[in-house]
């Protein structure tokens, strides 16, 4: 069975004296072993959820229970948790393998096993170069490595990081996302990541925190996040664009169907809202020449290539559609004022259960 | 988290630096105010009231206050061109040559006198040259008492807070502005006058302050060089006090140059920060020049015969110290390193070497922890009462040398109990003096210190004893050092108190060369010549150590 080792319930803090709400009752479980990915836009309390965890910061209500033992009480430095800083905040007077000592020697180990839980990490990390530089001496993909390096040493119970991939470059973030999977399974260390950025937090984790204004608004996996978002606000953070407002009514033949100001319709399961949310991937529109068969007319009004697809914006019953055309399946490049026939597969499609 | 020992050292490090400056600050400038307003019997405000009253003594406020305005004029006059090119050019040797600028304003304004002594004087290098070589019967050069030589003296003496104040300004400004006035049509000049120039007035206007305040209270330059028609308040007060017994005036006398004073260094520090908040600093923002046309050629020269200028002095102390009226010799300093005259009142060299040293170590001893524990009082900027803590601990600054003395020899006594002819007087006015400078060297590396450096210790299991042990002691550790020398230097060349609060047995250096020179004899000449060298050796190799810890990037003006 597994066992819950964290367990947050209604986390608030404000700060100004009441004024700011940074956190309003945050609340999750986490599994020993599991990756939790906070995922938010900057401002929406991300870093003060961790630094709750931390003990940086005491909360104004709520509590964090480790194991079910209650830590309100316990400062930082008794916790035994890992924090990977946004600004990685390494000991600028220390060494690269003194900033990773330094949390073994907090423990007071054994100088030899200090020694070769340090070469061990330098190893892990492919840092064993870097031992004796200085850690201005090196690049800011080296410093992220040497930091996480140094926020891993002394075996936390939880490993926390901040943005750690925020300042990198695109094909750095991409290496070091994977490096820290590939280690997150070797050190099999339980892990809370906070980012802004939905990518880096699917490539990540196995559960995705939303916040919105210091509330958590969705938690579970992943792909139920990226299916389901639970708000407004979850599905344009996700990146989904084509979102329509559809009416629900019971057609002639009793069945209850939604229709969406596009002009098309899909049956529904039973539900009780008369109002529902349509969620169209790009990937389900089909683009075809006008009056090749029966989809609804519309017309281009914008293409950029973008990894592999030429993203399509179409203007369409006076809305606006975004279709996804993938390089390989389009014959010429979709040309702007050109009138086409739009179909969506409605398969792909998802109903939720809000309106804005 | 809130255990006792981290509640103590809280409460620490608000508490003994304030009570310090209770003692040591409070009671004294409380005691020139109750002198001054008459509260001890005299009749409220009768020596205010004798002090305005007396012609000579408005007289001498007045002369005060025009020297000053005069020095500081000149100054800038000065300076300025300097601070253009050290900001605006890159040449060789320049690290060298603002390193060397810092020279004259860190020594003690006696060895800067003696300085000027040795160039200017009667039997100083440029008459003794003059004389040698165009065959003079008299020394050509007579500006010994004469106001002149006390311009030059502060002029040479503050010209290195023109250049290194105004000339960080400049070339840390961002060129953003300027370029952009330049894309919108204004021409070179232009953009100098209606762009530079007013970015520039709160940091040229700040050092025109600071340099006020510095030589609105000048008094060993005054005490040497002038004649008695040259007093200023400070010297006035210090005459009043030791040589009149009229402590009441020299009280009154000692308030209203407070409040100049502390009106100056009020102006000096928003000033400052308006300088800081209207130029968006960067770090080398202006870029630099290398220009090659006659005009950069002349004003590069000009630049570096400033500094060989204002460097002269220290330098004509060293030869002149070694020059004895038979040729090259050590006679001073074989009379300083010798105890073998039996003169009544007769000071031993070796005993105010011996008790400067003494004292320095006391104050380094006492002043550095204070400013430390100043300093982490001061860390949280968000605490309501920080600035003015700050400004409080800053206070003592304003506050001229003499009249610390004098508020010493008013207060530091309940019924029996005299500590007045004690070293304690003297202990108390170094830390005084010194400490704010620990802070201010400690606090701008402290700030450097990002929070998240002491929250990742914590997370990294460290206690907050432990991180302050193992981030923040290492990395202020040098800032600790400068601060150490800077405590160390300022004891060493404390001329103004310690006189006032002087006895015998407790003669420092930079008194016993006042001594030598009120004394007759070419060997008493020789015996101050070669303690003031000693004394600018001493405070040149630790201001040596201050620009090699600088270097790295840490330490603000």
């Amino acid at each position: 069975m597994e066992r819950h080792l964290l367990q947050i319930t209604g986390l608030t803090k404000s700060y100004d004296g009441g004024r700011t709400h940074a956190l309003s009752d945050v609340g999750f479980d986490l599994h020993e072993g599991k990756s939790l990915a906070v995922l938010g836009p900057s401002g929406c309390g991300k870093s003060t959820l961790l630094r709750l965890i931390a003990g940086l910061e005491t909360p104004d209500g709520g509590e964090v229970v480790m194991n079910g033992d209650s830590l309100n009480d316990v400062p930082p430095h008794r916790r035994g948790f890992g924090l990977m800083h946004q600004d990685l905040a390494l000991f600028p007077h220390l060494n690269v393998r003194d900033n990773i000592a330094f949390g073994l020697r907090s423990q007071r180990w054994e100088s030899e096993a200090i020694e070769s839980r340090v070469n061990e990490l330098l190893e892990l990390m492919r840092i064993e170069p870097l031992a004796a530089r200085s850690v201005d001496a090196i690049s800011g993909g080296e410093q992220q490595r040497v930091a996480l390096a140094r926020s891993l040493a002394p075996r936390p119970r939880l490993l926390m990081l901040d943005e750690p991939l925020g300042a990198l470059d695109r094909r750095l973030r991409e290496e070091l996302a994977q490096e820290i999977r590939r280690i997150r399974d070797h050190e099999g260390v339980t892990l809370i990541y906070v980012t802004h950025d939905h990518d880096e937090a699917f490539a990540v984790a196995d559960g995705i925190l939303v916040l919105e204004q210091g509330r958590a608004v969705q938690h579970g996996p992943p792909e139920d996040v990226w299916l389901n978002p639970a708000t407004p606000f979850v599905a344009r953070f996700l990146g989904h664009e084509n979102l329509f407002r559809c009416e629900v009514s019971t057609g002639p033949n009793g069945i209850r169907e939604a229709s969406c100001a596009l002009g098309f319709w899909q049956p529904v399961a039973p539900s009780d809202t008369p109002r529902c949310t349509a969620l169209i991937p790009p990937e389900a529109v089909t683009l075809t020449p006008l009056n090749q068969d029966d989809g609804v007319a519309a017309t281009i009004t914008d293409v950029t290539l973008q990894g592999g697809s030429y993203d399509v914006t179409l203007r369409i019953r006076g809305e606006t559609l975004r279709a996804g055309v993938p390089v390989s399946a389009a014959s010429t490049r979709p040309q702007p004022n050109t009138p086409v026939s739009v179909t969506i597969d409605w398969t792909q499609t998802r109903l939720l259960n809000w309106v804005e | 988290m809130k255990d006792s020992p981290v509640n103590l050292w809280r409460t620490a490090r608000i508490a003994l630096p304030l009570t310090f400056l209770l003692i040591a600050f409070a009671w004294p400038l409380f005691s020139i105010t109750r002198f001054s307003l008459g509260w001890d019997g005299q009749g409220i405000l009768s020596p205010f009231i004798d002090a305005a009253s007396d012609s000579y003594l408005r007289g001498r406020f007045i002369f005060t206050t025009w020297q000053a305005a005069l020095s500081t004029i000149l100054a800038l006059a000065f300076g300025l061109p300097s601070a253009y090119v050290f900001a605006r050019y890159r040449f060789r040797g320049r690290g060298l040559l603002l390193a060397a600028i810092t020279i004259p304003f860190i020594l003690p304004p006696i060895v800067m006198a003696l300085g000027l002594l040795s160039l200017l004087g009667p039997s100083g290098l440029a008459n003794d040259a003059l004389t040698g070589l165009l065959g003079f019967d008299n020394p050509p050069i007579r500006l010994l008492n004469t106001f002149a030589i006390i311009l030059i003296a502060h002029v040479v003496y503050e010209y290195a807070i023109v250049v290194r104040l105004i000339s960080t300004f400049w070339a840390n400004m961002d060129p953003a502005v300027q370029e952009a006035a330049a894309m919108l049509g204004a021409s070179p000049r232009h953009v100098f006058f209606n762009v530079t120039l007013p970015l520039l007035l709160p940091a040229v206007a700040a050092a025109a302050a600071l340099i006020f305040l510095f030589t609105f209270t000048s008094f060993g330059i005054i005490l040497i060089l002038g004649a008695p028609q040259h007093a200023t308040l400070e010297v006035e007060i210090y005459t009043l006090m030791t040589k009149l017994f009229r402590p009441h005036i020299a009280a009154a006398l000692a308030l209203a140059q407070l409040i100049a004073t502390f009106g100056m260094l009020w102006a000096y520090v928003k000033l400052q920060s308006a300088a800081v908040t209207r130029i968006r600093l960067r770090a080398q923002g202006a870029t630099p020049s290398t220009g090659r046309s006659p005009t950069d050629y002349i004003m590069r020269l000009g630049a570096i015969a400033s500094v060989l200028l204002v460097l002269s002095p220290p330098v004509a102390l060293l030869l002149r110290s070694f020059i004895t009226p038979d040729g090259l010799g050590l006679d001073g300093y074989t009379a300083i390193m010798s105890n073998d005259r039996n003169e009544y009142f007769y000071i031993s060299p070796i005993a105010a070497i011996r008790n400067s040293l003494a004292f320095a170590v006391v104050t380094v001893i006492l002043a550095v922890p204070l400013g430390v524990l100043a300093a982490y009082g001061l860390r949280n900027p968000r605490a309501w009462w920080r600035n003015p803590l700050d400004a409080l601990y800053m206070l003592p600054l304003g506050v001229s040398a003499v009249t610390l003395g004098l508020g010493y020899l008013l207060s530091l006594r309940i019924g029996e109990f005299d500590v007045r002819t004690t070293v304690v007087p003297i202990i108390l006015a170094h830390t005084l003096i010194a400490y704010p400078f620990v802070i201010r060297v400690v606090l701008s590396t402290m700030r450097a210190i990002r929070p998240h450096l002491r929250e990742a210790a914590h997370v990294l299991g460290a206690s907050p004893l432990a991180a302050a042990m193992r981030v923040d002691l290492p990395i202020l550790s040098r800032a600790i050092l400068v601060g150490s020398v800077f405590a160390f230097a300022v004891s060493l060349g404390e001329f103004g108190a310690t006189l006032l609060l002087n006895r015998p047995e407790y003669t420092t250096m930079p008194v016993a060369i006042l001594n030598y020179l009120t004394r007759p004899g070419a060997i008493n000449l020789a015996s101050a010549l070669a303690m003031s060298t000693v004394l600018m050796v001493v405070a040149g190799a630790g201001f040596f150590l201050i620009e090699r810890a600088r270097y790295r990037g840490w330490g603000e003006f």
